[in-house]
């Protein structure tokens, strides 16, 4: 049986780990092609 | 709305501008939320999403006879979903097996597994969660709805990026 859950129920959003408590030995890199309309010198 | 606002701004009318502000918030707001509903949409039917289809598991079949390999073959190791517009990207992405993506990170591409195959953006995952079973949420819009109506002498230039971690759903028994 399938569950109905709201939005709130459903989507349960897991934090960042807290830099300042843990450790970070690697670092989370984010790579982005940027749209042709933005320019950067 | 963005006409009507930019007259505002040429004559100098603040209520004006005040009142187009309002609206141009209280609709990225209406749209944040739905973005909000269309994860959880696909988080409802996550299993129908994460399998595979009959000719998938024929491929990985044969792909793992050949290397001597064994696994859960009617479940994809990813979902990825992406809709990459000019001023819109939204992904969801899956690590549907629990495989460790300590090296991997995570990509959201446009047509995956296919020769079109082309990455968007790409992350990666903390160390914590890199072998869990988790959902990433990859939301970018061409325009800022955080600091718009802030007072700031910093501009926001190439909209907000928005990568957000979600608990794995829980599958509907059949």
């Amino acid at each position: 049986m399938r569950r109905i859950l709201s939005v709130d129920e459903r989507l349960k959003v897991i934090p960042f780990p807290d830099t300042s408590m843990t450790m970070v030995d690697n670092p989370v890199e984010i790579t982005i092609k940027v749209p042709d309309y933005l320019f950067m010198s | 709305m963005q006409d009507i606002s930019g007259e505002a701004m040429a004559v100098g009318n603040t209520t004006k501008l005040a009142w187009c502000n309002k609206y141009i918030e209280g609709l990225r707001q209406i749209e944040l939320q739905k973005y909000d509903e269309i994860t959880s949409y696909i988080f409802e039917y996550m299993e129908m999403h994460s399998k595979r289809t009959a000719e998938e598991i024929a491929k990985v079949k044969a792909e793992l006879s050949k290397r001597g390999g064994k696994g859960d073959l009617s479940q994809k190791d990813f979902v990825e979903m992406l809709l990459h517009r000019k001023d819109l990207i939204f992904g969801i992405w899956a690590n549907v097996q629990s495989k460790n993506m300590s090296h991997e990170g995570v990509s959201f591409k446009l047509n995956p597994g296919t020769p079109q195959e082309k990455q968007i953006c790409k992350t990666s995952l903390p160390q914590k969660y890199a072998s869990m079973q988790i959902v990433v949420r990859c939301l970018w819009t061409s325009y800022d709805y955080l600091t718009f109506t802030k007072a700031s002498t910093d501009i926001v230039v190439g909209g907000i990026m928005d990568f957000r971690m979600f608990t794995y759903p829980e599958i509907a028994k059949t």
